[in-house]
């Protein structure tokens, strides 16, 4: 392992596959949303790493990033209302409504 | 003016999302200092200007649509294309969000209070979805088809019913969040092979230098849009949301918003133009989808349950179309989406009606599930509602002489020219198969006898509508000559540049 | 200088890896939370390491900052978690597993062979090269606007790939205000559905709730599935 592209790139799919697991996993619903975020956080090491080091429009990546950073946190805004909205109606929000969530 | 006159529609829903927006926040804005009875009183005047400007408006933008009809060219730095494709989506988009607007107009359990704000979401989640099939860029692409989902995760838990809206709607959520990571993912690598995320010039690296790489980013990046269209294995969350969103926000999910995802994945598949394998991958999706579909679409008691299994099967009919990537089958898929779009809201305009007669459920509040026994000697209680529910069901079956069977017909034959046979093979059992199902809700409401359900009073609109959405659907079928040259020239200057 | 950014490397990508398998392995969420907070700590210093200063800065405030004390907030409200293990994993997942891992090596083995192991390429420090025929911002650090768009310097879109100008706000902000506009224009909508729909879901007074009374059963026998497994189960049975 060197500072090459390759490296972040491999960094970023263990990063997305810990993420992924992390919702197929677990059964709260809190846990799964930060998996979910974990996810999001690979793709934004992709495109900043792709943005540095390709030649194409390096600002690109960058501002793709920005908009990932904006959305999530709209994302998660509405995720977590919703875990509000489950848990005032049902008391507990584990998931066992999610049993069928396969890959 | 020009420019304005290519962002027209976009304009009207954004005119029309902010005159709900501000009934919300004036009328309906709640107060301290009323005390209840003034209060229930501004919410209901409230709900019924909301009614009213959403249907107006809504009208008003499918006028608007149909002006900018001949309209060409880019926008927003080439971020937005506009061209006869993207025009002709959005005419049938706001098509459908008229029809859903008008089936929730009094989704009488949609609480008074919140309706503004329910038709608030639908129509910026139409609004996503327009401008989803004129983006021409990847971050474009990824915000609004963020903006017409959200808008739908929020649809679903406003029901105000028991517990498990919620939990639907949280498996929506999170499945469909899920499911835009990995698309993003995809979207990601595409930009680091191409440079770029302008989809045109993505297109062209891919189609320079294709690898696997390329192949399972462009799969990656399309399963956002896959989950849209609820096709197997992205279709969990469909049964579940259908049956406890209330009928309104169904109609919207099932009918709208298909028409919003094929769109969207006919201009995201842009991108794999040149690649290749991309037809296995489409054509193994087509066939697990309405195989599964059918299959589970059988044991369904509960009206809404079936159709959104039936909807996963639809979805993989229009899969067909896609696989070949050419234009004779994205007319094939485009037609058969707009017939679905209309046989979708007939039966959903039954459900609204017959769902108004029956008794609420435990602690005052309306029942949003709808079992096909509900549906017993509908045409004796209603001629109407049954032909109308007859015809979508047989136009959904792809019976002659519907929009159905024209639009199954043209999406086998591109299939077949792309050598596609063994796919046209199972389509056509699975589409047996299909036909069992639609048959035992059309024999609960032709063959059983009537006794014991409730009186059925559709109002003059409603009968209004079935027949004259009824008639469309056939017209469609009888007539495609009318629509299907203007598709095909849209799709040639899709796929052309 | 090189062998240690290549150790900064080492060192904040294990930490963003076992913070976010802590996030996995933890049982109680606050845990969860906390050590995916200290993933996206160390992702920003890996943002710093590739130079894009703002979005490192982003990470922290926004990411770090607002999401994540918001997930905390809510955790810390609802006074979730539990600590009985059977609770926490759901088996169903396991069955995604196998798929992941194919995905992986497919993503893993593609990257590699089209990213190489080339080092970063120095940013380019030099005049800038225009595009034949078109006239372009050819020196980012002058102060005077070379092609006449009223965009100086970094400000420029030209500038984005250079040394001086990479992953600075204005070279960030001229994408921003200029190619975006449109998405960028759409997430203010998109924040306010958000806005809106959290409003909605979370803001309803007492004794407006939702009833916590379970619901009764819907239709018995109405909601059989295919597969087997009863979905009516799966939606009211999940307390």
């Amino acid at each position: 392992m060197s500072e090459a592209l390759s490296s972040y790139l491999l960094f970023s799919c263990a990063m997305f596959a810990v993420g992924l697991v992390g919702v197929l996993l677990r059964r709260n619903l809190v846990a799964m949303l930060i998996g979910v975020e974990l996810m999001l956080n690979a793709v934004l090491i992709n495109l900043v790493a792709f943005a540095r080091f390709t030649d194409g429009q390096p600002g690109i990546g960058q501002v793709f990033a920005l908009f990932i950073i904006g959305v999530a946190a709209a994302e998660a805004a509405v995720g977590l209302s919703i875990v509000l909205a489950v848990h005032k109606a049902r008391g507990a929000i584990s998931v066992d409504a999610l049993e069928e969530l396969k890959g | 003016m020009g420019l304005y006159l290519r962002f027209l529609p976009e304009l009207g829903m954004l005119g029309l999302a902010l005159a709900l927006f501000l009934v919300s926040v004036t009328i309906g804005g709640e107060s301290d200092a009323l005390d209840e009875r003034r209060r229930d009183e501004r919410r209901r005047t409230a709900a019924y200007v909301s009614d009213r400007i959403g249907l107006l408006g809504s009208v008003g933008v499918l006028v608007l649509a149909a002006l900018a009809i001949w309209q060409n060219g880019t926008l927003f730095f080439d971020a937005y294309r506009v061209g006869l494709f993207s025009q002709l989506v959005k005419i049938v988009l706001a098509a459908g969000l008229v029809g859903a607007m008008w089936l929730a107009r009094d989704a009488r359990n949609i609480p008074v209070r919140d309706r503004p704000e329910f038709l608030l979401f639908m129509t910026l989640s139409t609004l996503g979805m327009m401008m989803l099939v004129s983006a021409d860029e990847l971050i474009t692409f990824y915000v609004v088809l963020e903006l017409s989902a959200y808008c739908l995760y929020i649809m679903v838990p406003m029901a105000s019913g028991h517990g498990s809206h919620n939990e639907a709607s949280y498996k929506y959520f999170i499945y469909g969040a899920t499911t835009s990571a990995v698309s993003l993912y995809g979207m990601t690598i595409l930009y680091g092979l191409a440079g770029t995320t302008s989809i045109p010039a993505i297109a062209a690296a891919l189609g320079a230098a294709p690898s696997t790489l390329a192949l399972a980013a462009v799969v990656l990046a399309i399963t956002g849009v896959l989950f849209k269209l609820a096709v197997f294995p992205f279709h969990f969350w469909a049964p579940d949301v259908y049956q406890v969103s209330t009928h309104g926000a169904a109609a919207f999910i099932a009918a709208t918003s298909k028409v919003g995802a094929v769109a969207a994945l006919l201009r995201l598949l842009l991108v794999g133009a040149d690649v290749e394998q991309l037809y296995w991958v489409l054509g193994g999706l087509a066939v697990l989808s309405m195989t599964f579909g059918n299959l589970a679409a059988i044991a369904q008691k509960d009206l809404k349950r079936l159709l959104a299994y039936s909807g996963v099967a639809q979805g993989g009919y229009i899969l067909l179309g896609l696989m070949g990537q050419d234009s004779a089958g994205y007319t094939a898929a485009t037609y058969y989406t707009i017939g679905y779009l209309a046989m979708v809201l007939l039966c959903f305009l039954v459900i609204v009606e017959v769902g108004r007669t029956l008794p609420e459920s435990e602690g005052g509040r309306p029942s949003n599930v709808l079992p096909i026994s509900a549906l017993d000697g509908l045409h004796q209680r209603s001629p109407v509602l049954a032909l109308a529910l007859l015809v979508g069901l047989l136009g959904m079956a792809g019976v002659p002489p519907t929009a159905g069977f024209t639009g199954k017909w043209l999406l086998f034959k591109a299939a077949i020219e792309v050598e596609a046979f063994w796919l046209v093979l199972i389509a056509g059992i699975n589409n047996t198969i299909a036909i069992y199902y639609y048959l035992i809700v059309v024999k609960a409401a032709y063959v059983h006898g009537a006794e014991g359900q409730p009186r059925l009073e559709p109002g003059l609109m409603a009968k209004m509508a079935g027949v004259g959405v009824s008639l469309a659907v056939v017209f469609l079928g009888v007539f495609p000559q009318w629509v299907v040259p203007a598709l095909d020239r849209a799709m040639n200057a899709l796929l052309g540049g | 200088m090189m062998d240690f950014s290549v150790a900064l490397l080492y060192v904040f990508s294990g930490m963003a890896v076992a913070g976010g398998l802590g996030l996995v392995l933890c049982k109680h969420p606050i845990h969860g939370a906390i050590s995916l907070l200290f993933s996206m700590l160390s992702l920003a210093g890996i943002y710093a390491l590739l130079d894009a200063h703002l979005i490192a800065a982003l990470q922290v405030i926004i990411y770090a900052g607002a999401i994540m004390i918001l997930v905390v907030y809510i955790i810390m409200l609802l006074d979730l978690g539990s600590a009985d293990a059977q609770t926490v994993y759901r088996k169903a997942g396991l069955m995604g597993l196998p798929l992941l891992a194919l995905l992986l090596l497919l993503l893993g083995q593609g990257m590699i062979s089209v990213a190489g192991d080339a080092a970063a390429p120095p940013l380019a420090q030099g005049p800038v090269v225009c595009p034949p025929g078109v006239a372009c911002e050819t020196d980012c650090g002058d102060g005077v606007d070379q092609d006449g768009d009223n965009m100086t310097d970094c400000a420029d879109t030209d500038c984005a790939g250079v040394a001086i100008c990479f992953g600075t706000v204005e070279a960030v902000g001229a994408n921003l205000l200029g190619p975006f506009v449109l998405p960028f224009e759409i997430a203010s909508v998109l924040l306010l559905a958000g806005i809106v729909g959290a409003i909605l879901l979370t803001g309803r007074k007492p004794g407006e709730l939702e009833p916590s009374v379970p619901p009764p059963a819907i239709q018995p026998g109405s909601i059989a599935d295919a597969s087997g497994s009863s979905e009516a189960q799966d939606t009211e049975g999940a307390v």
